[in-house]
Parts: structure tokens; sequence; C-alpha cells
């Protein structure tokens, strides 16, 4: 009776269990046809095999290493997630999105030059914008608004209902102030959870901080058709997608 | 940290249980050492994050094994797309061909063998990685895939013959 070659795979394999296994391989080498067809199954076994003892050097290598940044990984993402800024303040999304620099930045200068084309000369707003930081008071953090005047064209809605400590505040001014040499004066940033009603008002807020360096997005389960368009490489979903 | 030692203590076990098998298996799918370590990266921080939900550390494993598996397939697909878009822009021959003289005869057989692998059926690849690199039995990649031990032996089956017919197609002599 002819064996299979199926049987002699799950023979190379080793879940042939045991006596048949001896059995098994004592027929298999006595006929040619099943010899050969086990030979070039250990073959290309062999060479695989061959081809792992090199990762397996690699991967001895890098195991600890690989743990120590991990760690570390885990560190700075619980270090953030530990803030009090986002303690306390209702969140719209649930799951995480998370949009690497390049695509902030990219997306900074297209609502930048956007909003420019929108509003008109931008010039034309320069005056308040120095008015409101030679007076540090004009941003007044109120319990439900912040009210900075160059900034409230572009973020007065969408600030409403956040609460924020005086120093959190000053440092949000600075990251909202269209003065570029005082945001990159600013240290590490603070992690503010905005209460956002949409994507439009995201990207506003993005036009104004050209010092976040990652964006976290929650959204809710609620949601289940969501749909990422644009470069797929610079998108990279989160633990719940 | 925020977790407790036991966690911690768990989640090394786990670490120095899977990360060697993972990595095998992701760096066969994706073909690339640094994707492995990005995907295994993920995976990682995805169990971290729920080690309340995971606390046993054979369910931990096959947890592991699956989300990694799925995220070197998903890099995979997206650098195909990539790929795609890029020779449409570009007309970009799809594969640069090294000199056989570049490479020695077993590390011909070794890029003939990466080569094989990449053309394999994803389903048939998937099996035969985790079989061969992950070292698991028919069992327990059928637990992890959702699959029955024979569909587990068939695709096996079928992703050697797969991979010794495209060898041969490449001059590999089996015998």
């Amino acid at each position: 009776m002819e064996i299979k070659p199926e049987l002699i795979s799950s023979l190379v394999d080793g879940e042939v269990p045991s006596p048949w296994n001896e059995k098994l391989l004592a027929r298999v080498l006595a006929d040619p046809k099943a010899r050969s067809i086990y030979e070039s199954y250990m073959k290309a076994r062999s060479i695989m095999a061959a081809d792992d003892e090199q990762l397996s050097a690699r991967i001895a290598d890098r195991k600890e290493a690989f743990y120590g940044s991990l760690v570390k990984s885990i560190e700075s993402s619980e270090l953030s997630r530990g803030r009090p800024a986002s303690a306390g303040i209702s969140r719209l999304w649930s799951g995480v999105l998370r949009i690497p620099v390049p695509a902030a930045i990219a997306a900074t200068f297209v609502i930048f030059f956007g909003v420019i084309g929108l509003v008109g000369d931008p010039t034309a707003q320069q005056p308040a914008t120095m008015a409101a930081q030679s007076q540090p008071p004009a941003l007044v953090q109120t319990g439900s608004a912040v009210s900075n005047p160059a900034v409230q064209t572009l973020y007065s809605t969408q600030l409403e209902g956040l609460q924020i400590t005086a120093d959190q505040e000053a440092l949000l001014r600075r990251l909202l102030s269209a003065d570029e040499s005082r945001q990159r004066q600013t240290g590490p940033g603070i992690d503010v959870t905005v209460n956002l009603a949409d994507v439009d008002q995201l990207l506003q807020l993005l036009q104004g901080a050209s010092q976040i360096r990652e964006i976290t997005i929650d959204i809710p389960a609620s949601a289940a058709a969501f749909e990422i368009f644009g470069e797929p490489a610079l998108s990279r979903a989160g633990g719940s997608e | 940290m925020s977790w407790s030692r036991e966690q911690e203590e768990l989640f090394r076990r786990v670490y120095d249980e899977v990360f060697p098998i993972i990595v095998r298996v992701t760096a066969r799918i994706t073909s690339s050492w640094e994707a492995a370590e990005e995907v295994c990266h993920e995976a990682l921080i995805r169990y971290y994050h729920r080690l309340d939900q995971i606390p046993d550390q054979a369910q931990a494993k096959y947890w592991l094994i699956r989300v990694s598996k799925n995220l070197a397939l998903n890099y995979i697909k997206r650098k195909k797309r990539e790929r795609k878009a890029y020779e449409r822009v570009l007309r970009e021959p799809q594969r640069e061909q090294v000199s056989g003289e570049t490479l020695s005869i077993r590390e011909e057989s070794l890029k003939e063998v990466k080569d094989a692998l990449e053309q394999i059926p994803e389903k048939y690849r998937t099996v035969l990685v985790m079989k061969e690199y992950g070292g698991m039995s028919y069992k327990e990649i059928g637990d992890i895939l959702g699959l029955s031990e024979g569909n587990v032996k068939v695709r096996a089956f079928r992703g050697r013959e797969k991979l010794l017919e495209l060898l041969k197609d490449g001059g590999f002599d089996g015998n």
C-alpha cells in the first residue's frame, strides 16, 4: 500500500506517536518513492534549521537589550498615563490612535496654510497676538473657557470645559501662542486632554501647537466604523485599533 | 512602574518563554529582523496593558503568538501595498536580483528558502513557520489559529509541498 506524502509530512514533523513512528519510518525507508519524499522534506527542513541557527544567535544577543527597551517604553507610557492633567477629564473617544511626529508636523503645516488661506492675511492678527503676549493675565482660565483674544478666534469654543491648573494653563497658553520663539523655550510637554467635538477642532489645535510630540485620540467603542484615510505608513493602530 | 511584583515577574517569565518564539515566527513572516522586533515590541506592550486580563502564562503565550502573528501579517500586507504604490509611480522592478557569485552556496540556499517562504500562500506559510521556527505542535498551532489538528496537518503538508516546488524551480536538489 502506498504511503501518502501527507503522512510522511506528519512523520517529519514528529507528529506520529510512538510506536507507530518507528514502524512508519522503517516502511518509508524501505519504499524508494516514499524515501525520496521523506528525504526531500528532511533536506528542506535542515536548510530551514540552518537558517534558524543564525537567528538563534541574534536572539541571544538581543534578548536582554530588547527587554530593557521594552521596560523603558512601558515606564514612559506609564509616566504619561499618570500625569495629573489627564485625570478627571471626560474622554470623547475610548480607542487609541497614535499619530507619529512626521504626520503631526505635516498636519500642522497643512492646517496652518489652510487656515491662513481661509482667514486671510495672517499679519492682520499679529498685533492682537503680541498684545496678548505682553499682557499674560489676558489668558484667564475661567473654569470653562480660555479667553486669550488672539487665540479665541480659533480655540475659544473647543477649550470649553477644560480644567487645568495655573501652571498647565501657562504652558498651554505658550503652546497656543503664535510666537515660535516662545514655543521652543518650553520644557517637556504636559499631557492635556481636550474634549473636542470634531476632528476639525483637533486640527485647529494642532495648527497652534508645534510642540505636541504625540497625539492620542480616544475613540468611543460605539464608533464601530472607523476608517483611516491617507498614507497608511504614517498611522499606527493602537491597542483597540 | 505601576505593576505589582507578581505581574512584573509574570511578564518577565512570559517574555523569556515567548520572545524567542514570536521573534522567530515574525522574522520569518516579515523577512526582516527589524520588522520582527517592532512587531514583538508592539505585541508585548499590548500584553502589558492586558496583564490583568491574562494572568495565566500559557494563555499569555498563545495570546502573544496570535497577536504578533497578526501584526506581522498586517505588516507585510502594508509593505506590499507600499511596494505596489512605488512600482506604479517609479516603475521599478519587483525585486532586486542578487548575483549568485556574491553568495556562498549555503547563503544561497538560505536565501532561496526565504524567498520561497515569501511566495507560499499565507495560510500555509503561517503554519509551516510556526512548526519549523516556533517549534510548536499541531495542537498548539491549532489552538492559536483556531484550527483543528487535522487542518493544521494538511496545511503543514501543503506548505511543505509548495516550498519544495518553489525550491525545485529555483534549482534546489531535494535529494
